[in-house]
Protein backbone atom coordinates (compact mmCIF):
# COMPACT_ATOMS: atom_id res chain seq x y z
CA UNK A 1 0.00 0.00 0.00
CA UNK A 2 0.95 3.43 -1.05
CA UNK A 3 1.89 5.57 2.40
CA UNK A 4 -0.66 8.44 0.75
CA UNK A 5 -3.18 5.66 0.61
CA UNK A 6 -2.93 5.26 4.80
CA UNK A 7 -5.92 6.91 6.45
CA UNK A 8 -3.51 8.01 9.12
CA UNK A 9 -1.00 10.03 6.71
CA UNK A 10 -3.91 11.52 4.88
CA UNK A 11 -5.07 12.94 8.69
CA UNK A 12 -0.92 13.63 9.62
CA UNK A 13 -0.79 15.56 6.81
CA UNK A 14 -3.56 17.84 7.47
CA UNK A 15 -2.11 17.88 11.18
CA UNK A 16 1.33 19.16 9.60
CA UNK A 17 -0.98 21.89 7.86
CA UNK A 18 -2.50 23.44 11.32
CA UNK A 19 -5.52 21.44 11.38
CA UNK A 20 -6.13 20.47 15.04
CA UNK A 21 -8.67 18.10 14.53
CA UNK A 22 -6.93 16.06 12.44
CA UNK A 23 -4.71 15.66 15.20
CA UNK A 24 -7.59 15.27 17.78
CA UNK A 25 -8.88 12.52 15.23
CA UNK A 26 -5.60 10.68 15.64
CA UNK A 27 -4.99 10.45 19.00
CA UNK A 28 -8.43 8.68 19.43
CA UNK A 29 -7.60 6.54 16.52
CA UNK A 30 -4.57 5.00 18.56
CA UNK A 31 -4.28 6.59 22.21
CA UNK A 32 -5.42 2.93 23.54
CA UNK A 33 -2.62 0.96 21.55
CA UNK A 34 0.03 3.62 22.52
CA UNK A 35 -0.80 2.65 26.03
CA UNK A 36 -0.66 -0.53 25.49
CA UNK A 37 2.64 -0.56 23.97
CA UNK A 38 4.17 1.24 26.49
CA UNK A 39 2.75 0.06 29.98
CA UNK A 40 3.66 -3.37 28.95
CA UNK A 41 7.69 -1.92 29.16
CA UNK A 42 6.91 0.03 32.31
CA UNK A 43 3.99 -2.13 34.27
CA UNK A 44 2.32 0.55 35.63
CA UNK A 45 -0.44 2.48 34.57
CA UNK A 46 -0.31 6.08 35.66
CA UNK A 47 3.72 6.47 34.19
CA UNK A 48 2.13 4.97 30.59
CA UNK A 49 -0.59 6.86 30.70
CA UNK A 50 2.30 9.90 30.98
CA UNK A 51 4.29 8.24 28.43
CA UNK A 52 1.54 7.83 25.94
CA UNK A 53 0.57 11.00 26.08
CA UNK A 54 4.18 12.39 25.16
CA UNK A 55 4.84 10.27 22.39
CA UNK A 56 1.84 12.49 21.28
CA UNK A 57 3.03 15.20 22.01
CA UNK A 58 6.29 14.56 20.46
CA UNK A 59 4.58 13.76 17.39
CA UNK A 60 2.75 17.29 17.71
CA UNK A 61 6.49 18.90 17.52
CA UNK A 62 7.41 17.15 14.70
CA UNK A 63 4.27 17.45 12.41
CA UNK A 64 6.56 19.94 10.37
CA UNK A 65 9.39 17.77 9.61
CA UNK A 66 7.06 14.96 8.75
CA UNK A 67 7.54 13.07 5.54
CA UNK A 68 4.98 10.38 4.21
CA UNK A 69 7.72 7.46 3.44
CA UNK A 70 6.07 4.73 5.46
CA UNK A 71 2.28 3.60 7.11
CA UNK A 72 2.09 6.23 10.13
CA UNK A 73 1.78 3.77 12.41
CA UNK A 74 5.29 2.93 11.92
CA UNK A 75 6.50 6.35 12.77
CA UNK A 76 4.27 6.09 16.20
CA UNK A 77 5.22 2.43 17.24
CA UNK A 78 8.93 3.19 16.52
CA UNK A 79 8.17 6.21 18.87
CA UNK A 80 6.22 4.75 21.16
CA UNK A 81 8.66 1.58 21.62
CA UNK A 82 11.31 4.01 22.84
CA UNK A 83 9.70 6.22 25.43
CA UNK A 84 8.88 2.47 26.25
CA UNK A 85 12.64 1.15 26.46
CA UNK A 86 13.95 4.35 28.08
CA UNK A 87 11.34 4.46 30.84
CA UNK A 88 11.90 0.57 31.09
CA UNK A 89 15.43 0.94 31.39
CA UNK A 90 15.15 3.88 33.84
CA UNK A 91 12.86 1.72 36.19
CA UNK A 92 15.25 -1.27 35.90
CA UNK A 93 18.14 1.22 37.16
CA UNK A 94 15.87 2.48 40.05
CA UNK A 95 14.96 -0.85 41.07
CA UNK A 96 18.44 -1.91 41.14
CA UNK A 97 19.30 0.69 43.44
CA UNK A 98 15.96 0.60 46.25
CA UNK A 99 15.35 -3.23 46.35
CA UNK A 100 18.04 -5.82 44.97
CA UNK A 101 16.50 -9.11 43.52
CA UNK A 102 16.72 -12.17 45.88
CA UNK A 103 19.86 -14.48 44.86
CA UNK A 104 21.49 -17.49 46.14
CA UNK A 105 24.69 -17.51 47.82
CA UNK A 106 26.19 -17.49 44.92
CA UNK A 107 24.90 -13.58 44.28
CA UNK A 108 23.18 -15.38 40.79
CA UNK A 109 19.66 -13.66 40.55
CA UNK A 110 16.67 -16.34 41.33
CA UNK A 111 14.60 -17.33 38.76
CA UNK A 112 10.90 -16.92 38.80
CA UNK A 113 10.69 -20.84 38.30
CA UNK A 114 12.62 -21.67 41.81
CA UNK A 115 10.45 -18.69 43.49
CA UNK A 116 7.92 -19.72 46.05
CA UNK A 117 4.55 -19.92 44.98
CA UNK A 118 2.69 -16.66 46.11
CA UNK A 119 0.24 -18.40 47.95
CA UNK A 120 0.27 -22.15 47.72
CA UNK A 121 -2.66 -22.94 49.75
CA UNK A 122 -5.27 -20.83 48.25
CA UNK A 123 -5.87 -22.88 44.91
CA UNK A 124 -8.69 -21.25 43.67
CA UNK A 125 -9.49 -20.67 40.08
CA UNK A 126 -9.37 -16.75 39.83
CA UNK A 127 -6.37 -17.05 41.92
CA UNK A 128 -4.87 -19.62 39.52
CA UNK A 129 -5.09 -17.31 36.23
CA UNK A 130 -4.10 -14.53 38.33
CA UNK A 131 -0.71 -16.51 39.13
CA UNK A 132 -0.64 -17.48 35.64
CA UNK A 133 -1.35 -14.30 34.18
CA UNK A 134 1.34 -12.84 36.77
CA UNK A 135 4.01 -15.75 34.83
CA UNK A 136 3.16 -14.83 31.48
CA UNK A 137 3.80 -10.97 32.67
CA UNK A 138 7.37 -12.69 33.81
CA UNK A 139 8.11 -13.98 30.64
CA UNK A 140 7.27 -11.26 28.02
CA UNK A 141 9.39 -9.22 30.93
CA UNK A 142 12.84 -11.57 30.67
CA UNK A 143 13.11 -11.16 26.71
CA UNK A 144 15.62 -9.36 25.64
CA UNK A 145 14.74 -5.50 24.59
CA UNK A 146 14.47 -5.93 21.25
CA UNK A 147 12.82 -9.26 21.63
CA UNK A 148 10.40 -7.92 23.94
CA UNK A 149 9.45 -5.24 21.05
CA UNK A 150 8.92 -7.60 18.56
CA UNK A 151 6.78 -9.32 20.25
CA UNK A 152 4.59 -6.83 21.47
CA UNK A 153 4.17 -5.26 17.58
CA UNK A 154 3.24 -8.53 16.49
CA UNK A 155 1.62 -10.39 19.68
CA UNK A 156 -0.49 -7.19 21.18
CA UNK A 157 -0.68 -4.88 17.76
CA UNK A 158 -0.53 -7.24 15.36
CA UNK A 159 2.46 -6.18 13.08
CA UNK A 160 3.24 -7.81 10.24
CA UNK A 161 7.29 -9.09 9.84
CA UNK A 162 7.66 -5.79 7.31
CA UNK A 163 6.17 -3.54 9.55
CA UNK A 164 8.80 -4.85 12.80
CA UNK A 165 10.96 -4.91 10.61
CA UNK A 166 11.01 -1.13 9.58
CA UNK A 167 10.11 -0.50 12.96
CA UNK A 168 13.07 -1.90 14.74
CA UNK A 169 14.99 -1.18 11.59
CA UNK A 170 15.94 -4.63 10.77
CA UNK A 171 15.76 -6.96 7.38
CA UNK A 172 12.30 -9.62 7.33
CA UNK A 173 14.32 -12.55 7.70
CA UNK A 174 15.84 -10.52 11.44
CA UNK A 175 12.86 -10.02 12.17
CA UNK A 176 11.44 -13.69 11.71
CA UNK A 177 14.58 -15.14 13.90
CA UNK A 178 14.01 -12.53 16.54
CA UNK A 179 10.47 -13.87 16.88
CA UNK A 180 11.32 -17.29 16.63
CA UNK A 181 13.67 -17.14 19.54
CA UNK A 182 11.11 -14.99 21.55
CA UNK A 183 9.01 -17.02 20.98
CA UNK A 184 10.65 -20.27 21.93
CA UNK A 185 11.95 -18.55 25.15
CA UNK A 186 8.11 -18.08 26.03
CA UNK A 187 7.49 -21.38 25.33
CA UNK A 188 10.70 -22.88 27.80
CA UNK A 189 9.41 -20.40 30.35
CA UNK A 190 5.64 -21.41 30.36
CA UNK A 191 5.03 -24.71 28.96
CA UNK A 192 5.74 -26.10 32.62
CA UNK A 193 2.73 -24.79 34.07
CA UNK A 194 0.62 -24.56 30.95
CA UNK A 195 1.04 -28.52 31.88
CA UNK A 196 0.32 -28.09 35.52
CA UNK A 197 -2.80 -26.41 34.58
CA UNK A 198 -3.70 -29.01 32.16
CA UNK A 199 -3.32 -32.13 34.94
CA UNK A 200 -5.14 -29.88 37.18
CA UNK A 201 -8.48 -29.14 34.72
CA UNK A 202 -7.80 -33.25 33.92
CA UNK A 203 -8.46 -34.02 37.93
CA UNK B 1 43.99 -37.93 7.87
CA UNK B 2 41.70 -36.69 5.11
CA UNK B 3 40.15 -32.85 5.47
CA UNK B 4 36.54 -34.14 5.37
CA UNK B 5 37.77 -37.81 7.59
CA UNK B 6 35.36 -36.23 10.21
CA UNK B 7 32.79 -33.84 9.15
CA UNK B 8 30.80 -33.71 12.52
CA UNK B 9 31.78 -30.53 13.58
CA UNK B 10 30.90 -29.18 10.29
CA UNK B 11 27.78 -31.03 10.60
CA UNK B 12 26.63 -29.71 13.49
CA UNK B 13 26.84 -26.76 13.27
CA UNK B 14 24.47 -26.97 9.40
CA UNK B 15 22.17 -29.28 11.81
CA UNK B 16 21.74 -26.35 14.51
CA UNK B 17 21.46 -24.09 11.41
CA UNK B 18 18.61 -26.10 9.79
CA UNK B 19 17.21 -26.84 13.42
CA UNK B 20 16.75 -22.88 14.00
CA UNK B 21 15.82 -22.78 10.20
CA UNK B 22 12.83 -24.93 10.89
CA UNK B 23 11.91 -23.08 14.04
CA UNK B 24 12.02 -20.01 12.28
CA UNK B 25 9.93 -21.53 9.41
CA UNK B 26 7.51 -22.93 12.66
CA UNK B 27 6.93 -19.88 14.31
CA UNK B 28 6.40 -17.83 10.28
CA UNK B 29 4.06 -20.49 9.74
CA UNK B 30 1.92 -19.44 12.70
CA UNK B 31 2.18 -16.03 11.95
CA UNK B 32 0.82 -16.22 8.47
CA UNK B 33 4.12 -15.21 7.20
CA UNK B 34 5.24 -17.66 4.34
CA UNK B 35 4.68 -17.87 1.36
CA UNK B 36 2.40 -20.64 -0.71
CA UNK B 37 5.87 -23.09 -1.37
CA UNK B 38 7.16 -22.42 2.05
CA UNK B 39 3.68 -22.83 3.59
CA UNK B 40 3.30 -26.17 1.87
CA UNK B 41 6.85 -27.50 2.82
CA UNK B 42 6.11 -27.08 6.39
CA UNK B 43 2.51 -28.49 6.00
CA UNK B 44 4.57 -31.48 4.38
CA UNK B 45 6.86 -31.76 6.78
CA UNK B 46 4.66 -31.11 9.90
CA UNK B 47 2.42 -34.58 8.41
CA UNK B 48 5.20 -36.66 8.74
CA UNK B 49 6.88 -35.66 12.42
CA UNK B 50 4.73 -35.66 14.88
CA UNK B 51 7.58 -34.17 17.48
CA UNK B 52 7.59 -31.19 15.03
CA UNK B 53 3.44 -31.02 15.21
CA UNK B 54 3.43 -30.91 19.01
CA UNK B 55 6.08 -28.69 19.18
CA UNK B 56 3.43 -26.47 16.72
CA UNK B 57 0.87 -27.15 19.47
CA UNK B 58 2.91 -26.11 22.25
CA UNK B 59 4.22 -23.10 20.53
CA UNK B 60 0.62 -22.17 19.37
CA UNK B 61 -0.49 -22.56 23.34
CA UNK B 62 1.98 -20.35 24.84
CA UNK B 63 1.30 -17.68 22.69
CA UNK B 64 -2.48 -17.66 23.26
CA UNK B 65 -2.00 -17.64 26.68
CA UNK B 66 0.24 -14.10 26.60
CA UNK B 67 -3.24 -13.04 25.50
CA UNK B 68 -3.56 -12.60 30.13
CA UNK B 69 -1.14 -9.98 30.21
CA UNK B 70 -3.95 -7.71 29.59
CA UNK B 71 -2.88 -3.79 29.30
CA UNK B 72 -5.34 -0.95 30.52
CA UNK B 73 -7.10 1.44 28.68
CA UNK B 74 -6.71 5.36 28.61
CA UNK B 75 -8.42 7.21 31.13
CA UNK B 76 -11.55 9.90 29.89
CA UNK B 77 -9.92 13.14 28.97
CA UNK B 78 -7.20 11.64 27.30
CA UNK B 79 -6.97 13.33 23.88
CA UNK B 80 -8.59 16.37 25.66
CA UNK B 81 -5.04 16.92 27.85
CA UNK B 82 -3.02 15.72 25.32
CA UNK B 83 -4.69 19.02 22.78
CA UNK B 84 -4.23 20.91 25.92
CA UNK B 85 -1.03 20.15 26.63
CA UNK B 86 -0.15 21.10 22.56
CA UNK B 87 -1.83 24.72 23.38
CA UNK B 88 0.32 24.85 26.12
CA UNK B 89 3.19 23.98 24.03
CA UNK B 90 2.10 27.03 20.80
CA UNK B 91 1.81 29.61 23.72
CA UNK B 92 5.10 28.67 25.34
CA UNK B 93 6.80 29.14 21.86
CA UNK B 94 5.02 32.16 21.04
CA UNK B 95 6.90 34.03 24.07
CA UNK B 96 10.35 32.18 23.31
CA UNK B 97 10.38 33.75 19.93
CA UNK B 98 8.55 37.13 20.87
CA UNK B 99 10.68 37.76 24.36
CA UNK B 100 14.18 35.52 23.57
CA UNK B 101 15.72 38.24 21.10
CA UNK B 102 14.88 40.99 22.83
CA UNK B 103 16.09 39.37 26.44
CA UNK B 104 19.06 38.39 24.08
CA UNK B 105 19.73 41.94 23.00
CA UNK B 106 19.24 43.93 26.59
CA UNK B 107 22.11 40.87 27.86
CA UNK B 108 24.72 42.04 25.73
CA UNK B 109 23.33 45.83 26.19
CA UNK B 110 24.44 45.01 29.87
CA UNK B 111 27.32 42.94 29.01
CA UNK B 112 28.94 45.80 26.65
CA UNK B 113 28.29 48.13 29.98
CA UNK B 114 30.03 46.06 32.59
CA UNK B 115 32.85 45.67 30.51
CA UNK B 116 33.57 49.69 30.29
CA UNK B 117 32.41 49.98 33.90
CA UNK B 118 34.50 46.72 35.28
CA UNK B 119 37.27 47.37 33.22
CA UNK B 120 38.74 50.03 34.67
CA UNK B 121 38.77 48.69 38.40
CA UNK B 122 39.95 45.13 37.16
CA UNK B 123 42.77 44.72 38.89
CA UNK B 124 44.16 41.66 36.48
CA UNK B 125 43.87 44.65 34.01
CA UNK B 126 47.57 44.35 32.17
CA UNK B 127 50.05 46.85 34.30
CA UNK B 128 49.95 50.41 31.65
CA UNK B 129 53.58 51.16 31.40
CA UNK B 130 55.45 54.79 31.92
CA UNK B 131 54.62 56.01 28.56
CA UNK B 132 50.92 55.18 28.26
CA UNK B 133 50.71 57.16 31.60
CA UNK B 134 52.69 59.81 30.19
CA UNK B 135 50.40 59.76 26.71
CA UNK B 136 47.13 59.85 28.99
CA UNK B 137 47.93 61.99 31.83
CA UNK B 138 45.40 63.97 31.44
CA UNK B 139 42.76 61.56 30.81
CA UNK B 140 44.43 59.89 34.44
CA UNK B 141 44.18 63.09 36.36
CA UNK B 142 40.19 62.72 35.65
CA UNK B 143 39.57 59.60 36.27
CA UNK B 144 37.39 60.05 39.26
CA UNK B 145 35.25 62.34 37.67
CA UNK B 146 35.08 60.18 34.60
CA UNK B 147 34.12 57.13 36.94
CA UNK B 148 31.51 58.98 39.04
CA UNK B 149 29.99 59.95 35.47
CA UNK B 150 30.38 56.59 34.40
CA UNK B 151 27.57 55.64 36.81
CA UNK B 152 25.23 57.45 35.10
CA UNK B 153 23.47 55.35 32.08
CA UNK B 154 21.90 58.84 30.44
CA UNK B 155 25.01 60.49 30.51
CA UNK B 156 26.91 57.69 28.46
CA UNK B 157 24.08 57.05 26.18
CA UNK B 158 24.63 61.17 25.33
CA UNK B 159 28.72 60.93 25.68
CA UNK B 160 28.38 57.92 23.16
CA UNK B 161 26.13 59.48 20.88
CA UNK B 162 28.59 62.84 20.81
CA UNK B 163 31.43 60.91 20.96
CA UNK B 164 32.30 62.80 24.05
CA UNK B 165 33.80 59.07 25.56
CA UNK B 166 37.67 59.56 26.21
CA UNK B 167 38.10 55.91 25.22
Amino acid sequence: MHPHDDEDVKLMLRVRDGDDDAFACLVERHRDRVLSVVYRYTRDRGEAEDLAQDVFLNIHRNRMSYRPEAKFTTWLFRIAANRGINAMRARAVRKRVEAPAPTRGDGEAVPLDEMPDPKPAEAREGLERRELAERVRAAVDALPETQKTAVLLNKYEGRSYEEIGQILDLSIPAVKSLLSRARMRIKERLSPHLQREGERVAR
Amino acid sequence: MKPNDDPKPHDASVGDRRDADVRDDLVAYLDGELDDAARARVEARLAIDPALADELAELRDTWDVLDLDEAPRTTDGFTERVLAETKRERERRWWVHRVAPVAAAAVLVLAVFATFRGGANDPARTPITETELAENLDLLEDLDLLEELGEDIEFLAWAEENEELPW
